[in-house]
Protein backbone atom coordinates (compact mmCIF):
# COMPACT_ATOMS: atom_id res chain seq x y z
CA UNK A 1 0.00 0.00 0.00
CA UNK A 2 1.36 3.42 -0.89
CA UNK A 3 1.99 6.14 1.65
CA UNK A 4 -0.89 8.17 0.24
CA UNK A 5 -3.32 5.26 0.65
CA UNK A 6 -2.24 4.81 4.28
CA UNK A 7 -2.68 8.52 4.95
CA UNK A 8 -6.15 8.43 3.44
CA UNK A 9 -7.15 5.44 5.53
CA UNK A 10 -5.94 7.23 8.66
CA UNK A 11 -8.02 10.25 7.70
CA UNK A 12 -11.07 8.06 7.13
CA UNK A 13 -10.53 6.59 10.59
CA UNK A 14 -10.92 10.08 12.02
CA UNK A 15 -7.37 11.43 12.10
CA UNK A 16 -7.79 14.92 10.67
CA UNK A 17 -4.08 15.61 10.97
CA UNK A 18 -3.61 13.01 8.24
CA UNK A 19 -5.25 15.41 5.83
CA UNK A 20 -2.52 17.95 6.55
CA UNK A 21 0.06 15.37 5.49
CA UNK A 22 -1.93 14.70 2.32
CA UNK A 23 -1.94 18.39 1.47
CA UNK A 24 1.78 18.71 2.11
CA UNK A 25 2.46 15.76 -0.18
CA UNK A 26 0.28 16.83 -3.10
CA UNK A 27 -0.11 20.59 -3.08
CA UNK A 28 3.05 21.25 -5.09
CA UNK A 29 1.92 18.95 -7.90
CA UNK A 30 -1.58 20.38 -7.97
CA UNK A 31 -0.21 23.93 -7.93
CA UNK A 32 2.06 23.27 -10.90
CA UNK A 33 -0.78 21.61 -12.80
CA UNK A 34 -3.00 24.64 -12.18
CA UNK A 35 -0.21 27.10 -12.99
CA UNK A 36 0.39 25.48 -16.36
CA UNK A 37 -3.32 25.32 -17.11
CA UNK A 38 -4.15 28.89 -16.11
CA UNK A 39 -0.83 30.58 -16.87
CA UNK A 40 -1.13 32.73 -13.76
CA UNK A 41 0.28 32.07 -10.28
CA UNK A 42 -2.47 33.74 -8.25
CA UNK A 43 -5.24 31.98 -10.16
CA UNK A 44 -3.35 28.75 -9.72
CA UNK A 45 -3.08 29.31 -5.96
CA UNK A 46 -6.83 29.95 -5.74
CA UNK A 47 -7.54 26.83 -7.75
CA UNK A 48 -5.30 24.77 -5.45
CA UNK A 49 -7.10 26.08 -2.36
CA UNK A 50 -10.52 25.26 -3.84
CA UNK A 51 -9.29 21.86 -4.96
CA UNK A 52 -8.22 20.80 -1.49
CA UNK A 53 -11.40 22.18 0.05
CA UNK A 54 -13.38 20.01 -2.35
CA UNK A 55 -11.14 17.05 -1.55
CA UNK A 56 -11.65 17.54 2.20
CA UNK A 57 -15.42 17.59 1.78
CA UNK A 58 -15.67 14.55 -0.45
CA UNK A 59 -12.71 12.33 0.48
CA UNK A 60 -14.98 10.10 2.54
CA UNK A 61 -16.80 9.20 -0.65
CA UNK A 62 -13.64 7.89 -2.36
CA UNK A 63 -14.11 4.14 -2.70
CA UNK A 64 -10.56 3.15 -3.59
CA UNK A 65 -7.65 5.06 -1.99
CA UNK A 66 -5.38 3.85 -4.80
CA UNK A 67 -7.33 5.96 -7.28
CA UNK A 68 -6.64 9.11 -5.27
CA UNK A 69 -4.11 10.68 -7.68
CA UNK A 70 -6.41 10.43 -10.72
CA UNK A 71 -9.34 11.63 -8.62
CA UNK A 72 -7.34 14.57 -7.26
CA UNK A 73 -6.11 15.64 -10.70
CA UNK A 74 -9.65 15.44 -12.05
CA UNK A 75 -10.94 17.76 -9.32
CA UNK A 76 -8.02 20.12 -9.91
CA UNK A 77 -8.66 20.22 -13.66
CA UNK A 78 -12.35 20.90 -13.09
CA UNK A 79 -11.46 23.82 -10.82
CA UNK A 80 -9.05 25.13 -13.44
CA UNK A 81 -11.61 24.83 -16.23
CA UNK A 82 -14.19 26.70 -14.16
CA UNK A 83 -11.72 29.51 -13.56
CA UNK A 84 -10.57 29.53 -17.15
CA UNK A 85 -14.10 30.07 -18.48
CA UNK A 86 -14.56 33.15 -16.32
CA UNK A 87 -11.44 34.79 -17.56
CA UNK A 88 -11.14 37.60 -20.04
CA UNK A 89 -11.01 36.83 -23.79
CA UNK A 90 -8.40 34.42 -25.05
CA UNK A 91 -4.85 35.60 -25.43
CA UNK A 92 -3.73 36.33 -28.92
CA UNK A 93 -0.35 35.14 -30.09
CA UNK A 94 0.24 38.71 -31.27
CA UNK A 95 -0.07 40.07 -27.73
CA UNK A 96 3.23 41.23 -26.23
CA UNK A 97 2.87 38.68 -23.41
CA UNK A 98 4.93 38.47 -20.20
CA UNK A 99 8.54 39.40 -20.34
CA UNK A 100 11.27 40.86 -18.20
CA UNK A 101 10.13 44.40 -17.33
CA UNK A 102 8.25 44.62 -20.61
CA UNK A 103 11.34 44.66 -22.80
CA UNK A 104 11.47 42.72 -25.98
CA UNK A 105 14.40 40.41 -26.31
CA UNK A 106 15.61 38.24 -29.10
CA UNK A 107 13.75 35.03 -29.24
CA UNK A 108 16.16 32.22 -28.55
CA UNK A 109 16.32 29.00 -30.42
CA UNK A 110 16.02 26.16 -28.01
CA UNK A 111 18.80 23.70 -28.49
CA UNK A 112 19.62 20.60 -26.60
CA UNK A 113 21.50 21.64 -23.49
CA UNK A 114 19.26 24.67 -23.05
CA UNK A 115 19.90 28.38 -22.96
CA UNK A 116 20.99 30.63 -20.11
CA UNK A 117 18.65 31.39 -17.23
CA UNK A 118 17.21 34.55 -18.79
CA UNK A 119 16.71 32.75 -22.04
CA UNK A 120 14.97 29.90 -20.30
CA UNK A 121 12.60 32.36 -18.63
CA UNK A 122 11.70 33.80 -22.01
CA UNK A 123 11.18 30.38 -23.51
CA UNK A 124 9.05 29.44 -20.52
CA UNK A 125 6.86 32.48 -21.06
CA UNK A 126 6.49 31.62 -24.74
CA UNK A 127 5.66 28.02 -23.92
CA UNK A 128 3.05 29.35 -21.50
CA UNK A 129 1.55 31.52 -24.23
CA UNK A 130 1.55 28.64 -26.68
CA UNK A 131 -0.17 26.36 -24.15
CA UNK A 132 -2.80 29.01 -23.39
CA UNK A 133 -3.65 29.15 -27.08
CA UNK A 134 -4.64 25.48 -27.18
CA UNK A 135 -8.03 24.08 -26.25
CA UNK A 136 -8.73 22.96 -22.67
CA UNK A 137 -8.71 19.28 -23.59
CA UNK A 138 -5.42 19.47 -25.51
CA UNK A 139 -3.80 21.49 -22.75
CA UNK A 140 -5.01 19.05 -20.08
CA UNK A 141 -3.57 16.10 -21.98
CA UNK A 142 -0.16 17.79 -22.44
CA UNK A 143 0.07 18.88 -18.81
CA UNK A 144 -0.91 15.46 -17.45
CA UNK A 145 1.51 13.60 -19.72
CA UNK A 146 4.49 15.93 -20.04
CA UNK A 147 4.48 17.64 -16.65
CA UNK A 148 2.65 15.35 -14.25
CA UNK A 149 4.31 12.26 -15.73
CA UNK A 150 1.17 10.17 -15.92
CA UNK A 151 0.98 7.19 -18.26
CA UNK A 152 -1.30 7.40 -21.28
CA UNK A 153 -3.81 5.14 -19.53
CA UNK A 154 -3.79 7.35 -16.45
CA UNK A 155 -4.28 10.42 -18.64
CA UNK A 156 -7.33 8.72 -20.18
CA UNK A 157 -8.65 7.85 -16.72
CA UNK A 158 -8.26 11.41 -15.39
CA UNK A 159 -9.87 12.89 -18.49
CA UNK A 160 -12.58 10.21 -18.43
CA UNK A 161 -12.16 9.30 -22.08
CA UNK A 162 -11.01 6.27 -24.09
CA UNK A 163 -7.28 5.68 -24.49
CA UNK A 164 -7.43 6.46 -28.23
CA UNK A 165 -9.08 9.81 -27.49
CA UNK A 166 -6.40 10.65 -24.94
CA UNK A 167 -3.68 9.84 -27.53
CA UNK A 168 -5.44 11.94 -30.14
CA UNK A 169 -5.79 14.92 -27.79
CA UNK A 170 -2.15 14.65 -26.81
CA UNK A 171 -0.97 14.49 -30.40
CA UNK A 172 -3.12 17.38 -31.60
CA UNK A 173 -2.23 19.39 -28.51
CA UNK A 174 1.50 18.95 -29.19
CA UNK A 175 1.00 19.89 -32.83
CA UNK A 176 -0.92 22.99 -31.80
CA UNK A 177 1.76 24.09 -29.32
CA UNK A 178 4.44 23.45 -31.92
CA UNK A 179 2.71 25.66 -34.48
CA UNK A 180 2.15 28.42 -31.89
CA UNK A 181 5.79 28.34 -30.86
CA UNK A 182 6.88 28.60 -34.48
CA UNK A 183 4.67 31.67 -34.90
CA UNK A 184 6.32 33.12 -31.80
CA UNK A 185 9.70 32.46 -33.30
CA UNK A 186 10.78 29.52 -31.16
CA UNK A 187 12.25 26.90 -33.39
CA UNK A 188 11.46 23.32 -32.37
CA UNK B 1 -0.48 3.13 -44.52
CA UNK B 2 -1.36 6.81 -45.03
CA UNK B 3 0.56 9.51 -43.22
CA UNK B 4 -2.49 11.25 -41.78
CA UNK B 5 -3.82 7.91 -40.47
CA UNK B 6 -0.74 7.08 -38.45
CA UNK B 7 0.36 10.48 -37.15
CA UNK B 8 -2.01 10.31 -34.19
CA UNK B 9 -0.12 7.17 -33.19
CA UNK B 10 3.17 9.05 -32.96
CA UNK B 11 2.58 9.31 -29.23
CA UNK B 12 3.20 5.55 -29.04
CA UNK B 13 6.71 6.19 -30.35
CA UNK B 14 7.23 9.36 -28.31
CA UNK B 15 6.36 7.67 -25.04
CA UNK B 16 7.61 4.12 -24.81
CA UNK B 17 5.76 3.10 -21.66
CA UNK B 18 6.24 -0.08 -19.74
CA UNK B 19 3.24 -2.35 -19.85
CA UNK B 20 1.80 -0.86 -23.04
CA UNK B 21 2.13 -2.60 -26.40
CA UNK B 22 5.09 -1.45 -28.44
CA UNK B 23 4.46 0.47 -31.64
CA UNK B 24 3.50 -1.90 -34.41
CA UNK B 25 6.09 -2.99 -37.01
CA UNK B 26 4.01 -1.29 -39.73
CA UNK B 27 4.26 2.01 -37.89
CA UNK B 28 8.02 1.72 -37.48
CA UNK B 29 8.44 0.68 -41.09
CA UNK B 30 6.43 3.66 -42.30
CA UNK B 31 8.51 6.06 -40.21
CA UNK B 32 11.68 4.64 -41.67
CA UNK B 33 10.39 4.94 -45.21
CA UNK B 34 8.61 8.32 -45.02
CA UNK B 35 10.86 11.41 -44.62
CA UNK B 36 7.87 13.67 -43.84
CA UNK B 37 6.65 11.54 -40.96
CA UNK B 38 10.21 11.00 -39.72
CA UNK B 39 10.79 14.78 -39.64
CA UNK B 40 7.49 15.35 -37.85
CA UNK B 41 8.37 12.77 -35.20
CA UNK B 42 11.78 14.38 -34.67
CA UNK B 43 10.14 17.81 -34.37
CA UNK B 44 7.80 16.47 -31.70
CA UNK B 45 10.73 15.04 -29.74
CA UNK B 46 12.43 18.41 -29.95
CA UNK B 47 9.21 20.04 -28.76
CA UNK B 48 9.26 17.84 -25.67
CA UNK B 49 12.63 19.33 -24.78
CA UNK B 50 11.22 22.84 -25.19
CA UNK B 51 8.23 22.07 -23.00
CA UNK B 52 10.49 20.80 -20.23
CA UNK B 53 12.14 24.22 -19.94
CA UNK B 54 9.08 25.11 -17.83
CA UNK B 55 10.14 23.72 -14.44
CA UNK B 56 8.01 23.17 -11.36
CA UNK B 57 7.74 25.85 -8.68
CA UNK B 58 6.83 25.94 -5.02
CA UNK B 59 3.29 27.21 -4.36
CA UNK B 60 2.95 30.86 -3.34
CA UNK B 61 1.25 29.95 -0.04
CA UNK B 62 0.42 26.72 1.79
CA UNK B 63 -3.12 25.47 1.50
CA UNK B 64 -5.29 26.21 4.53
CA UNK B 65 -8.49 24.35 5.46
CA UNK B 66 -10.68 26.75 7.49
CA UNK B 67 -11.90 25.56 10.91
CA UNK B 68 -15.49 26.10 9.83
CA UNK B 69 -15.04 23.41 7.19
CA UNK B 70 -13.16 21.03 9.52
CA UNK B 71 -15.72 21.18 12.35
CA UNK B 72 -19.21 20.90 10.91
CA UNK B 73 -20.76 21.59 14.32
CA UNK B 74 -19.37 25.10 14.17
CA UNK B 75 -21.56 26.31 11.37
CA UNK B 76 -22.52 29.86 10.91
CA UNK B 77 -26.19 30.61 11.32
CA UNK B 78 -27.82 30.72 7.91
CA UNK B 79 -31.13 32.45 7.55
CA UNK B 80 -31.69 30.80 4.19
CA UNK B 81 -31.43 27.35 5.77
CA UNK B 82 -33.99 28.31 8.41
CA UNK B 83 -36.45 29.53 5.76
CA UNK B 84 -35.88 26.44 3.69
CA UNK B 85 -36.50 23.98 6.50
CA UNK B 86 -39.51 25.96 7.76
CA UNK B 87 -41.02 25.82 4.27
CA UNK B 88 -40.51 22.07 4.02
CA UNK B 89 -42.08 21.57 7.47
CA UNK B 90 -45.08 23.72 6.49
CA UNK B 91 -45.63 21.72 3.30
CA UNK B 92 -45.45 18.42 5.15
CA UNK B 93 -47.94 19.68 7.75
CA UNK B 94 -50.40 20.87 5.08
CA UNK B 95 -50.15 17.58 3.25
CA UNK B 96 -50.89 15.66 6.46
CA UNK B 97 -53.89 17.85 7.26
CA UNK B 98 -55.30 17.45 3.75
CA UNK B 99 -54.90 13.69 3.68
CA UNK B 100 -56.32 13.16 7.15
CA UNK B 101 -59.58 15.15 6.61
CA UNK B 102 -58.64 17.55 9.33
CA UNK B 103 -61.28 19.79 10.75
CA UNK B 104 -60.70 23.12 12.50
CA UNK B 105 -63.44 24.85 14.42
CA UNK B 106 -63.08 28.24 16.03
CA UNK B 107 -66.14 29.90 17.40
CA UNK B 108 -67.35 31.52 20.61
CA UNK B 109 -67.12 28.12 22.31
CA UNK B 110 -63.45 27.89 21.58
CA UNK B 111 -61.02 26.33 19.19
CA UNK B 112 -61.09 22.65 18.27
CA UNK B 113 -59.09 20.48 15.92
CA UNK B 114 -60.07 17.01 14.78
CA UNK B 115 -58.48 14.63 12.40
CA UNK B 116 -60.02 11.51 11.01
CA UNK B 117 -56.86 9.90 9.77
CA UNK B 118 -57.36 6.70 11.73
CA UNK B 119 -61.14 6.71 12.09
CA UNK B 120 -63.36 4.22 10.27
CA UNK B 121 -66.72 5.80 11.06
CA UNK B 122 -68.01 8.91 9.44
CA UNK B 123 -67.66 12.03 11.52
CA UNK B 124 -70.68 13.74 12.92
CA UNK B 125 -70.07 16.71 10.69
CA UNK B 126 -71.68 14.65 7.88
CA UNK B 127 -68.91 13.15 5.80
CA UNK B 128 -70.34 9.81 4.66
CA UNK B 129 -68.29 6.66 4.64
CA UNK B 130 -67.99 4.46 1.60
CA UNK B 131 -70.57 2.02 2.99
CA UNK B 132 -73.13 4.75 3.53
CA UNK B 133 -72.64 6.08 0.03
CA UNK B 134 -73.13 2.60 -1.37
CA UNK B 135 -76.34 2.13 0.60
CA UNK B 136 -77.75 5.43 -0.58
CA UNK B 137 -76.98 4.62 -4.19
CA UNK B 138 -78.57 1.21 -3.89
CA UNK B 139 -81.75 2.68 -2.46
CA UNK B 140 -81.85 5.27 -5.17
CA UNK B 141 -81.49 2.63 -7.85
CA UNK B 142 -84.15 0.44 -6.32
CA UNK B 143 -86.56 3.34 -6.10
CA UNK B 144 -85.90 4.42 -9.60
CA UNK B 145 -86.43 0.83 -10.84
CA UNK B 146 -89.81 0.49 -9.19
CA UNK B 147 -90.73 3.97 -10.31
CA UNK B 148 -89.89 3.04 -13.89
CA UNK B 149 -91.93 -0.17 -13.63
CA UNK B 150 -94.94 1.64 -12.32
CA UNK B 151 -94.63 4.32 -14.92
CA UNK B 152 -94.40 1.70 -17.67
CA UNK B 153 -97.44 -0.15 -16.40
CA UNK B 154 -99.42 3.09 -16.28
CA UNK B 155 -98.41 3.85 -19.81
CA UNK B 156 -99.46 0.38 -20.94
CA UNK B 157 -102.81 0.67 -19.24
CA UNK B 158 -103.39 4.02 -20.84
CA UNK B 159 -102.53 2.60 -24.23
CA UNK B 160 -104.92 -0.34 -23.71
CA UNK B 161 -107.70 2.03 -22.70
CA UNK B 162 -107.13 4.05 -25.81
CA UNK B 163 -107.21 0.99 -28.02
CA UNK B 164 -110.39 -0.21 -26.31
CA UNK B 165 -112.03 3.16 -26.79
CA UNK B 166 -111.10 3.27 -30.44
CA UNK B 167 -112.37 -0.27 -30.99
CA UNK B 168 -115.58 0.61 -29.25
CA UNK B 169 -116.05 3.65 -31.44
CA UNK B 170 -115.41 1.61 -34.56
CA UNK B 171 -117.90 -1.10 -33.44
CA UNK B 172 -120.49 1.55 -32.85
CA UNK B 173 -119.84 3.01 -36.27
CA UNK B 174 -120.13 -0.41 -37.89
CA UNK B 175 -123.35 -1.24 -35.96
CA UNK B 176 -124.98 2.05 -36.93
CA UNK B 177 -124.17 1.64 -40.59
CA UNK B 178 -125.37 -2.00 -40.45
CA UNK B 179 -128.68 -0.91 -38.98
CA UNK B 180 -129.12 1.79 -41.64
CA UNK B 181 -128.25 -0.63 -44.38
CA UNK B 182 -130.72 -3.24 -42.97
CA UNK B 183 -133.45 -0.64 -42.70
CA UNK B 184 -133.08 0.41 -46.34
CA UNK B 185 -133.18 -3.15 -47.53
Amino acid sequence: MTETSETILRFLDGDEEAFTLLVQEWQRRVYNLAWRFLGNREDAQDAVQETFLAVFRSLRGLRDPKSFPAWLYRIALNQCRARWRFRSPELSLDDPGPGRDGEEGTLPQVAAGGTDFAGRLEVRDLVCKALMSTSEDHRSAIILKEYMGLSLEEVARVMDCPLSTAKSRLYHGLRGVQQSLRKLGVGT
Amino acid sequence: MRCDEIRERFVELLYKERGTPAASPELKAHIESCPGCRKELEDLKSLQGTLRVWKDETPLRPVRIPEAVKSPAIRRFSFFNVVRYAGIAALVTLAFLALSNAEFTWNHDGFSFKTHAFSRQSPQSGYPTNAEVRRVLKDALRESESYMMEYNSQQLNAALDLIERQMGQEMQFVRSHYSQAKGKN
